[in-house]
């Protein structure tokens, strides 16, 4: 009865627009609190996020990430990709893809992405005559892809709420990031030959091929382009671990921005380093109250039970494996994204481990599933943020994302039930 | 009462079974009055972490090693010197004497130890082919997090140790942050280390200790006669951890020559060094206070007693 | 608002940008040269990894502060998205002031952890003790308390056009 009506006022809450990390560190006190413990309890699990080497890397990435958001790096990468696939049938569809999930890949963010690349793709496409309907929806579909990608932010994150569990093999963020990137590529490969189709069946202009253009494209970009290959090599061949990484790129990125190109001027770096730390606070804040809800969950033996209560009901792996997918949909859909890593992973791991499913491939499910979730409809996040950003009304992107939609389904079922796919690169 | 303990061990190992036979055995004598539950495999966070979460309630207690517990009650750390004992055979005779003078400086530090386990030899192990100190000096060695004796020898032999907690030790194996780590045969095949780890040096760099220690607090409130009970059965654990983990190691010194670990033999140059460099790190040891004189007399008086009579 | 006041707070926000930017810059230049020690010179700084850990949970702290200052704590915005008038100050008033709250708490149980390693001595890195390190729990939890209370009572701000913050 005390729970029922916990759980009630905490929604209320929920629903009022209380900070997540408030709601988070409410159930840790009132949980430790029935369990007979000090709420220091929490202060110490929080404490935590000082213990962990994995995090150095996140406020290096997201620092990285914002300083090339802030640069002209968005414009020169799209340039870039444009005159290496302009003149392919349905190329321009094929950057905007590669460039959206890179541009999430490196700001761990989605919504954003929309945003920040729409604005220049979505006039690109609708010139080149792919339909509002094809580019309205392809843009969607592109805003989350990535979030799979080295060196994604949920990936760091992910393997710092598994670490948790001290499982044999332990879960890297090295080894994630290795697992990732064929997922990806998959649903890269898949949605553009869908986009290579569209383009042959609705006569879109193909773009001219010229030597000098990519020249110059190549030279104007000279010094982003070395980046994502020193940081994929980096962390593939082992020579850097995952917080190494970040550190060559937030120190290279900062040089590159402000003493090379001085794109970003010295007076508003102070300005740039507080937006990218915002960010990183109100995500860490949430990342502590979560270890200590994480911990609470361990303390009282809930993941235990629940895996005794649904072992019951679901015998085969398989079985488990699609309502996983079903659940993670939906619960990734109503918890926006990055909400569900720190709360779904501690519940959803030990029974998935208890099932035999390597930890790594299920980081890897569980954020593809994430990332179709976040423009699920009815209130998936980016379905509203698209609506905004374009001017048209949730049911026309709704509509228009659902071929895209079904392409990633097909994709995610693919990586779910083929762990050979995640596990051949770690 | 219920008490709770966390460990770094992995569920599963021998040293957990045993455990857990001690947990029942005493559920079961003391009619359910004393319930232990355990927490393996480092889900309650590193040892500093247990430490807090003993002081404010969560946990009653815990298992550590010797550097780990030394944060409380400095002494107990003292079977840990390097290149302090030359077999097991002066270990046994030298832990017969001082057993309980550790188990009183423990007490004196607010726990309640119920055991002492002997690990049996830590040697080093690395990736890279070792054989001597001067290879040693271009190596990436591991030290747990806050073990000062560690840091002292090695720093003594003129090399800078990364420190890490055990947890990340594998993980940095991995990404190269470290190259070598010192542990037990045993200890190396528990934590998967001997994937990553190529060669072993033949010489027994320190002797691993661990505790099994409850905050007096929490042991006060049980009944004398249930103390009595978890006392015996725990010491009766004990021993035969003691028994078994040197089978243990025997058995896993095998296993890593299977899995192709080369055993190198330490440069015939190197013994008298080796030795110089552990009585230089003692030497430095006491000058900082890291073990209490009075601890430091009884074990000196101990070895001399056992090498005494071996002579 | 007094300008007296109004000058103190201009002037706790300069301290607050500068703490974050010295931290951040400090992090990445530490990362830095320890890579480049590591890698080149087969050496590291002892101290540098404690230190960048504890440069983590700083950083922690005071974008949390930062969020809080231009109300960017992540939550659900569905309701307060469509919500005007004395229902949005309502429903401000019961959010935020719930946040402050458990800010508060915190704040509370994190002098708890302070005291526990102001007794047991134990040093982070480089001889800085572990409740310096923790310090910045009770103080940034008390403050970031005050800024919730103080966001709650004023109107909500005008809706940016696209949420900041995502995934
Ligand atoms: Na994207
Ligand atoms: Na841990």
């Amino acid at each position: 009865m005390t729970t029922v009506l916990l759980v009630l006022v905490l929604l209320l809450l929920a629903l009022a627009g209380a900070p997540l990390f408030a709601l988070i560190a409410a159930i840790a006190l009132v949980g430790f609190h029935f369990a007979g413990q000090d709420g220091a309890v929490v202060a110490i699990e929080f404490y935590r996020l000082a213990d962990m080497p994995a995090l150095v890397a996140i406020p290096l990435f997201t620092l990285a990430g914002y300083l090339l958001a802030e640069s002209g790096a968005p414009k020169r990468l799209v340039r870039v990709s444009n005159a290496l696939l302009g003149w392919l049938p349905g190329g321009l569809a094929i950057v905007a893809i590669i460039a959206c999930a890179l541009f999430t890949a490196f700001t761990g963010a989605t919504g954003v992405t929309i945003v920040a690349l729409g604005a220049v793709l979505f006039p690109a496409l609708m010139q080149a005559r792919y339909g509002e309907r094809f580019s309205l929806g392809l843009l969607t579909a592109a805003g989350s892809l990535g979030l799979i990608l080295v060196p994604s932010m949920p990936l760091i994150l992910y393997g710092v709420v598994a670490q948790q569990f001290h499982t044999t093999p332990p879960v890297t963020v090295d080894a994630l990031f290795r697992a990732g990137v064929l997922p990806c590529a998959l649903m890269v490969v898949l949605l553009s030959v869908y986009s290579v189709w569209h383009a042959r069946r609705a006569g879109v202009v193909t773009g001219s091929t010229s030597g000098r253009e990519l020249a110059a494209a190549l030279r104007d970009a000279a010094w982003e382009i070395p980046l994502p290959f020193v940081i994929l090599i980096g962390i593939y061949t082992g020579v850097l671990a995952a917080s190494e990484a970040a550190a060559v790129m937030a120190l290279y990125v900062l040089v590159v921005t402000v003493v090379i190109r001085r794109e970003i001027p010295l007076r508003r770096l102070p300005a740039v380093l507080r937006e990218a730390m915002t960010l990183v606070g109100s995500i860490l804040v949430i990342l502590g109250f979560s270890l200590a809800l994480t911990n609470w969950l361990i303390d009282t033996g809930v993941p235990e039970r629940l895996f005794d209560a649904i072992k019951g009901s679901i015998e085969s792996k398989t079985t488990f494996l699609l309502v996983l997918n079903l659940f993670l949909l939906v619960f990734g859909m109503l918890l926006e994204g990055f909400p569900a890593i720190v709360i779904l992973v501690p519940l959803v791991l030990p029974v998935a481990l208890g099932y035999g499913i390597d930890p790594i491939h299920l980081g890897i499910i569980f954020l593809a599933n994430l990332q179709l979730a976040i423009f699920l409809p009815p209130v998936g996040l980016n379905l509203f943020i698209a609506s905004l950003r374009f001017g048209r009304p949730v049911m026309t992107l709704v509509r228009a994302s659902l071929p895209f939609f079904l392409i990633l389904l097909l994709a995610v079922l693919i990586i779910t039930y083929w762990p050979g796919l995640s596990l051949a690169l770690v | 009462a219920t008490i709770r303990i966390a460990t770094l061990a992995p569920d599963g190992t021998a040293w957990m079974r045993e455990m857990r036979a001690g947990a029942d055995a005493v559920k079961q004598k003391t009619e359910g009055r004393v319930e232990i539950k355990y927490f393996p495999g480092g889900v309650m966070g590193d040892s500093l972490t247990v430490l807090r979460k003993v002081k404010v309630g969560q946990l009653q207690g815990g298992a550590f090693t010797a550097g780990e517990l030394a944060e409380v009650a400095r002494d107990v750390q003292i079977y840990s010197l390097p290149f302090l004992f030359r077999n097991q055979d002066e270990v046994d005779q030298v832990r017969a004497k001082l057993d309980p003078a550790l188990q009183a400086s423990i007490r004196a530090a607010g726990f309640e130890p119920l055991g002492i386990s002997g690990g049996g030899f830590a040697y080093l192990m690395s990736t890279r082919d070792l054989k001597s100190r001067d290879d040693l000096k271009a190596a990436k060695v591991w030290i747990p997090q806050g073990d000062k004796i560690a840091e002292l020898a090695f720093r003594t032999a003129g090399i800078t140790p990364i420190p890490l907690a055990l947890s990340d030790v594998y993980t940095s194996l991995q990404t190269g942050l470290i190259d070598s780590a010192a542990n037990t045969t045993a200890g190396a095949i528990a934590f998967q280390w001997h994937t990553k780890l190529k060669y072993m040096i033949d010489l027994p760099l320190s002797y691993v200790t661990g505790f099994l220690v409850v905050d007096s607090k929490s042991w006060d409130k049980i009944a004398e006669a249930d103390r009595q009970v978890v006392s015996e059965e725990f010491a009766a654990v004990f021993k035969r951890l003691d028994a078994q983990n040197r089978l243990d190691n025997a058995a896993a010194l095998d296993a890593l020559k299977q899995a192709g670990m080369t055993i190198n033999q330490p440069a015939a140059a190197d013994g008298k060094s080796w030795e110089a460099l552990g009585h230089e790190s003692y030497q430095e040891l006491i000058r900082q206070g890291g073990i209490t004189a009075d601890m430091q007399r009884q074990l000196e008086a101990a070895l001399a007693a056992v090498r005494g009579a071996a002579r | 608002m007094s300008p007296g006041a109004r000058r103190a707070l201009a002037w706790l926000h300069r301290f607050e940008d500068g703490l974050i930017a010295v931290a951040v810059l400090v992090l990445v230049l530490v990362a830095g040269a320890q890579i480049v020690l590591r890698n080149l010179f087969e050496t590291g700084i002892a101290w540098a990894d404690p230190m960048l850990r504890a440069l983590v949970l700083w950083t922690a702290m005071l974008g949390a502060l930062a969020a809080a200052r231009e109300n960017r704590h992540i939550g659900l915005d569905i309701v307060t998205y469509f919500a005007r008038g004395r229902f949005a100050r309502v429903l401000r008033v019961i959010a935020l002031g719930f946040a402050a709250v458990l800010s508060g708490l915190m704040a509370w149980y994190s002098i708890t952890l302070v005291q526990l390693d102001l007794d047991s001595g134990a040093k982070a890195f480089a001889g800085v003790p572990v409740w310096l390190v923790e310090a910045i729990l009770p103080v940034g939890f008390a403050l970031l308390a005050l800024r919730l209370a103080v966001q709650a009572l004023l109107p909500p701000p005008n809706h940016a056009p696209v949420p900041e913050i995502a995934p």
